[in-house]
Order: C-alpha cells, then structure tokens, then sequence
C-alpha cells in the first residue's frame, strides 16, 4: 500500500507545485531533454552493436571458449557507473594522470558527452549482452530448421526467423538500458554533461527542492513515455511454442579463421570495461602510500552497511506477501500488485529522492514530523527499500513458482492449517529466493549514489557518496580505496547473480 | 449395506460467475473400500470435482459429507433452505490427496515428508510413517531428498505420504500419467491392490479409459461438468448409456436406425436391440463384437484398410453408405479390396433412449 500511495502522493505534490512556477516547456528544458535522448540513443546504440554480435558468438558459434568470455562480458556489472567514470576521468588529463605518470602519454581528460558515452555504455553493455543471450539460448532451433527447409539461406532465416524472436529480449534490454542512462546521475555529474539528471542536482544544489520540480517532472516523464513505447511494442508480440515436441540442441555456426577478431573484440570491450577501471583503482592504491585511509574507509563501510542491511531486509520482507499474492491468487489486481515494483524500479532514483524531499518538506507536515524523517537514515533506507523492491521480488518470485501452490495443498490435505503450512513448507521452500533476494538489494543499496546524495542525513558518508566527491574535486587517490570497496561489493553482487542463474538451470 | 462413506449431491462450481457451471450438479456415492473413477477428457471438471471434495475449492451449490460428517453444504441444499453454510477446511477433513506431480516437500527427506501428517511423539510418528514407507518399498530410502528420486519413486513416496494418517478416503489427481508407459500399468495393479489391502476408499481421476477399466471398482464419465453415467467398468462398457460414453470408453460403431419392436434393419442386416424400442435410435456396437466372413449373400462389404497389431487386427469395412470398424482376432486374413459379410454377434446397445 506504502508503495502505491507513495509514487501517487508525490506526483500529485509535485504537478500542483509545478503550477506555481516557470512552465516546464521552456527553451532550455527542450534542450536539456533533447540532450538527455541524445545520450540514451548513442549509448543503446553502441551497446547494440556490440552486445547482439557478442551474444551471438558466446551462443551459437564454436568460439572457443565461449563460456570463459560470457562470463568476462558480464563482469563490468560489478563496476557501477560513477567508478567507471572515475577511472576513465584519472586516465588522461594534463597532470597527474595514470597513462601520464606511467606511460608518460597526454592525452586528454575523456569529458563531456564523449566520456559519458563510454562510461555509461561499458556500465550498461552486460545488460544488453545478458538478455539477448539468454534470448537467444531459449531460441527453437527446429523453427530455424523449418526455414531452412523451405528454402531459406542461413541469412535469411537470420533476418527473419531469428532477429524477430529476440525482438521482446531486445526491447527488454533496451528499455534497461535507457532508464539507466535517463536515470543516472554518477556518470553525468562526473563527466560534466548536462542531462536532465545533473540538472536536477544542480538546480537543487544551489537552489530550492521546489526549483528542481519541473526537471525531475520531466524525468518521470520521460521515463514513462518509454515504457508505454516499450509495452507498445511488445504488446504485439507471440513466441510461444506451437506443437509439442522437444526443443533440441542448437547447431553451431564455425567461425574458424574469424577466431582472432573475436578475442580481438572481446579484448578491447574487457579492457575498456573491466581492465581499466580495476587496473586505475589498483594503481590509485599503490600511490596513496602513507596516508591514513583505513579510519575512514571503515567509518563509510559502516553507514554504507547500516542503511543498506535494513533496506535489503525490508525490501525481502514486502516482497514475499506480494510475490505469494501473484502466484497464489492471480488476478487483476494481483497483478498489478505484482508491477508496482517496478515502478519505483524504473522511476529515477533523483526525481524519487526530490519527491521524499518534496513530502517531508511540504507545508502541511507538521514541524514535529519533518524534525524526524528529513534527512534521517530511515527516510534513507525507506527510500532505498521501495527503489530496489523490484530486485527483490523477482528470485523470490522464481522460486515460489518452482514449488507451485500444490504443496501447500498437500501440506493442508496432510492436516496442517493456512499459518503452520506458511512457516513449515511455504518459507522453508523460500529460502533460497529469499537469500538471493536480499543478497542483491543489499549489493545494490551499497552501490548506490543518487538516492544517498538527496537523502542521507547531513554527515553519512557512505562508500559511494567518497568516491563521488573526491572524484569531483579530482582527488583521485583519495577516492581509490572506496573505490575498491565498492567493487569488491560489486563483485559479490555479480558472483550472486551468475550462482543463482546456475541454479536455474 | 451400510452407508456409503462418501455422499456428493448437487455439486456445483463455476469459475466465472455467470459463464457455464465447470462441474454441474453433480451426485455420486462412494463406499467404504471402493475406488471409483472419475474418467473424462480434459477440461470436462474431474479435477475440479476431486478438489472441491478436499476443500481446495469452494463449491457454488451442493453438499459433500463423509461418513455422517457434513464437510460441505451450501444453502438450499440437503437441508432446510435456511441452513448455514459450511466449508470444512482441507486440513480438517482428513481426505488423503495425491497429486499428478506429486507436491512432495523438497526441503524434507522422504521420512519427514510422509511424517509431516503425522500428530503425536516423534517415534510413534517414525514408526507409522516407516510402515507406510515399507508398504509402497520405499522404507530403505528414507532419508533421501525427493529430487534424488526418479518419478515412479516420487510417487510411491507422495502415495504413503497421504496414506500414512489412515484417512478414509484417498483422491488420486491423474497420479500415473507422469510414469512411462511399462512403469504406469506395474504401478497402477500395485496401488490397487495396496488400497484394497488397506481397505482405503478412492477416488482416482483420469482420462485414460484403459486406465479407468482395470483401476475402478466403478466407473463414473464425466463429459462437460456433468456425469454421464455410473456403473461397474463392465457395465459401462457394455451398457453405455449415452453416445459419449460408448465413444469414449474405447471404440465404437455408432449408427442411427429405425427399431421396431427390439430389432432393426441395417447395412449389414437386421440388428439385435439390447432392448424393446420402437422408432429413430442411436445404437452402439463394439467393434469386436462384429466379425468378418467371406462375401456370400447380399449385404457384402468392401475392405478398405487393414491395422495388424500383432495379436489382433483393426479393419475398416465400407458398406454401402456406411464405414464399420471390425476388432477381429490375429487369424482373420482379409486384404484391402476384399468383399467381406460383417456379422453383429451380440445385440447392439440403444445409447439415446425414447425420450429424444
């Protein structure tokens, strides 16, 4: 219920306040969404055009090793947006950089649009690379056979049996991909390219919560739009398997002689994505030398933790009832029970955070009220809880339609009433859903950077909230140990996600 | 006789309000010991049935009690038309329920999952479940995870499970449709005779005529939520009472004819009626209960496909306007082309009564 009446409460604040102030449609506002879409398209463009091939090479061809490199493609998951950014950032420039300090190259700070294309297309590529593959390891081949049979070449039948099955994986991946790049805040800050996101901050930094209202309006806005389109689109979709019969083995396309392109390939998106920024980190490190940084690595880990493990633990605790809603009682309204989620997945944590700031500020909550939630950690961990709920109630989801309702109707035939069958076969059947779930809301929560900057209390310093102001005042080494924090977190994250895909299997 | 153990009359559930009733006023008894089938296509409201005996469902209208204990009645129904509803919960019933998957708990060993049902001390709980293990072989793998097990094993453990608190009754939801073809008939002979043994009363539900026919003490078809007919699997092979029935319950030749006084002209001769009925009648005749001789009076057919199946042979005969299926035995050595007499050697069954 929280969940429903809080993205509605706050839009409702927000377009009355929206009333009072400049037009939303100005000028500048057009440009700066212009900007923001710019950056969207070029970003699922080159995550397009990279993840399709890669996904197809690690699938249906016989490069060797093609299970080793899906998992490297997958690993610059483990580095979020704004350490990416750092570490491209640290790489050139006219002083102290590391090509400049190792190599002794100049070349120039990678800023503005450029950068952030880079940053935020390594950050995003394993989203679209995971989907699409997935897609197409779910792909029928005697569909492509019959094709084939009917006299099709190999390109055609890649043109128009193939491409239109994964057309729902791609939407799919592309719809991750733009409400990242709308939503995010670390990468364009960073880089210094005005999107929508950076706006916000700024506007709010110097300004007032209310001034940043038609920004963060736009926002949601736009992020809505998208996925109305997306929904859209797939609407008119249908793959389901007609006939019975078992899927068989896909056959393999042999690339031979290609071999060395693709490792080629495969090389430079690891190096971009995965080699640079822990080789930076690593490098940073070695630098620090005699400075004290464990104290305050340690006093950041600490809040990082506090507001992230009760987060995860609320969030695993709301999803349950809503996951065992949907699976138990499928309905209308279950379902949209179910959706709501994502809602406060897909909206940008900026404008999610402006609105919480936006509630507690406003003139009706008495002072009392406001003295408590403004700018206190459970505001902070309310708001982390209901962003990555979504997370949450997918492995949750999963493994309570592996168990399926019949055994709690075998647990009740066998005597046991609604609460006994709940705590003695509906939870323990959970289990593994509900370690995973609240495995990835945690990783998540630490990683996490817009959220923490609106709404942690003044003084919590979390890992992220480091590395992002040292980066800002091009202290780099100083930001390095945070830095690896995050990514050691971040590596777990990813460690948690492959296990569990394991397991699916 | 005493009475039944199980009473179910005017049973009634939809799944949309106001679309067509998924089971409908549907009556039957079941007696102490007896397995009844429930046997009809998919989608015709056998599942449902079974799982609105076990309370997993909310019946619309009916009443359902077991052994003199009312576990479900609706108002206007078995009583004055004031009476309170009731709907016993599943875990009050004591109705044992296995499942097509089997639904055993996969956190639990074998042992705890045929435990779980148990009340009382721990070892008095050991020792029953333990029996009931022993009785389907499954005792020496009692501590092993149900995913470890193959599915005829699965199965076997999901059949103590719901066998070891002794309840009365015990429904079976297509139970053997997950075993392959050799394991399900060995199975199948195996329950029937544990359950006779136990002196369990069931209720198996299937849509396997062959599995209904050698597994039922009676037999009830089901066709569109209603059931058609209720018998011995010999009566309701022998005697189908109407057209579905005598389809679905194996093959048939079904024709329509003109009867006078118990007998009627056909293609292939006067036909013998099971019973004295004047008019326009569907009968049914098995197609083993008509044999092929070589052509020599009339009435002569023409062969138009022969199925060798080893012991026994499948034709189809055209005969003027109409195609008979003829079961002969493995001796009968027609070829397609062949002119052939077919021969009712048993009276054909009336399955549409005067009343239409």
């Amino acid at each position: 219920m929280a969940a429903v009446a809080l993205p509605l409460g706050y839009l409702a604040v927000q377009s009355l306040r929206a009333e009072e102030l400049p037009p939303v449609f100005t000028e500048s506002n057009a440009a700066l969404l212009w900007r923001t879409m710019l950056l969207a398209s070029v970003v699922l463009t080159v995550t397009t055009l990279l993840g399709l091939p890669m996904a197809w090479l690690t699938v249906r061809t016989n490069l060797a090793g093609r299970r080793m490199l899906a998992v490297l493609a997958v690993l610059p998951l483990a580095i979020p947006g704004y350490v990416m950014a750092y570490a491209l950032l640290s790489l050139g420039g006219a002083y102290d950089s590391v090509l400049g300090n190792l190599f002794g190259w100049q070349i120039d700070r990678p800023r503005g649009f450029l950068g952030a294309v880079l940053a935020l297309s390594a950050y995003n590529l394993p989203y679209m690379f995971l989907t699409l593959r997935a897609a197409m390891q779910d792909l029928d081949p005697s569909m492509e056979e019959a094709a084939r049979s009917l006299g099709r070449g190999r390109l055609a039948v890649l043109w128009t049996v193939v491409m239109p099955q994964l057309k729902p994986a791609f939407l799919a991946g592309a719809m991750l991909v733009i409400l990242h790049v709308v939503a995010d805040f670390g990468v364009v800050s960073l880089m210094g390219y005005d999107t929508l996101s950076r706006v916000l901050w700024t506007t709010y930094n110097t300004s007032t919560a209310q001034e940043a209202a038609p920004v963060a309006m736009m926002l949601v806005a736009l992020a809505c739009g998208f996925i109305v389109v997306e929904m859209g689109l797939l609407r008119r979709v249908r793959l389901d398997r007609a006939g019975i019969g078992t899927a068989r083995k896909q056959s393999l396309v042999r690339i031979g002689w290609w071999h060395p392109l693709v490792y080629l390939l495969f090389a430079a998106v690891f190096l971009i994505s995965v080699v640079v920024p822990a080789g930076t980190v690593a490098y940073w490190m070695s630098r620090l030398g005699a400075v004290q940084w464990w104290p305050d690595v340690r006093e950041a880990l600490l809040r990082s933790v506090e507001a992230s493990v009760p987060a995860a633990i609320c969030a695993t605790a709301i999803a349950v009832p809503i996951a065992l809603m949907r699976a138990r009682y499928p309905s209308k309204s279950s379902f949209v029970l179910e959706r709501l989620p994502f809602i406060g997945y897909a909206t940008p944590a900026l404008a999610f955070a402006l609105s919480l700031i936006m509630l507690c500020t406003a003139t009706w909550v008495p002072d009392w009220l406001y003295e408590r939630i403004y700018q206190s950690l459970p505001l902070l961990i309310f708001a982390y809880t209901f962003h990555f709920l979504a997370e949450a109630v997918g492995p949750v989801r999963s493994s309570m339609y592996l168990a399926g309702p019949r055994l709690e109707e075998a647990s009740r035939a066998l005597g046991r009433g609604r609460v006994a069958t709940f705590f003695r076969v509906t939870l323990p059947v959970l289990r593994h859903g509900l370690i995973v779930s609240m495995a990835l809301v945690f990783l998540s929560c630490m990683k996490e950077l817009p959220l923490t900057m609106l709404l942690a209390p003044i003084g919590f310093e979390t890992l992220a909230k480091n590395v992002w102001d040292y980066s800002e005042n091009v202290e780099f080494a100083k930001a390095a140990p945070f830095a690896l924090a995050i990514l050691l977190f971040s590596a777990a994250f990813v460690g948690v996600l492959l296990l569990e895909g394991r397991e699916d299997q | 006789m005493t009475a039944p153990l199980l009473r179910i009359r005017h049973l009634t559930k939809r799944f949309v309000p106001d679309g067509p009733p998924v089971v409908d006023d549907v009556a039957f008894e079941v007696n102490r010991g007896e397995i009844l089938v429930l046997l009809g296509p998919s989608g015709c409201g056998k599942t449902t049935t079974l799982r609105l005996i076990a309370g997993f469902e909310h019946a619309e209208h009916g009443y359902i009690v077991l052994d003199d204990r009312v576990l479900t009645v609706t108002p206007g129904c078995g009583g004055a038309p004031g009476i309170k509803p009731v709907h016993i919960r599943p875990e009050r019933r004591g109705i044992g329920f296995v499942f097509q998957d089997y639904a055993l708990f996969p956190h639990l060993s074998v042992l705890r999952n045929t435990t779980y049902g148990l009340r009382g001390a721990w070892w008095t709980r050991k020792a029953r479940a333990l029996e009931a293990l022993r009785l389907v072989g499954m005792a020496d793998l009692a501590h092993r995870k149900p995913h470890t097990l193959s599915g005829g094993q699965q199965q076997r453990v999901a059949l103590a499970r719901s066998m070891a608190p002794a309840p009365k009754l015990i429904l079976l939801d297509e139970p053997f449709s997950n075993l392959d073809a050799g394991l399900r008939e060995a199975t199948r002979l195996e329950v029937r005779k544990l359950l006779h043994e136990q002196n369990m009363a069931a209720i198996l539900v299937t849509h396997d005529q062959e599995e209904a026919l050698s597994f039922g003490d009676r037999i009830a078809v089901m066709n569109c939520g209603r059931i058609e007919q209720i018998g011995s699997p010999v009566e309701v092979y022998e005697k189908p009472a109407t057209t579905f029935v005598a389809s679905f319950l194996g093959r048939t030749n079904l024709m329509k004819v003109n009867a006078k006084a118990g007998v009627a002209p056909s293609a292939i001769g006067t036909l013998r009626l099971d019973r004295a009925v004047d008019g326009d009648v569907t009968v049914s005749l098995r197609p083993e209960h008509l044999s092929l001789t070589p052509a020599a009076n009339g009435d002569t057919g023409e062969v138009i496909s022969r199925d060798f199946r080893g012991h026994d042979l499948i034709f189809r005969v055209r005969v003027g306007e109409e195609t008979y299926t003829v079961h002969t035995d493995y001796r009968c050595r027609f070829e397609p082309g062949d002119r052939v007499n077919v021969l009712a050697s048993e009276a054909a069954v009336v399955v549409d009564a005067k009343k239409k």
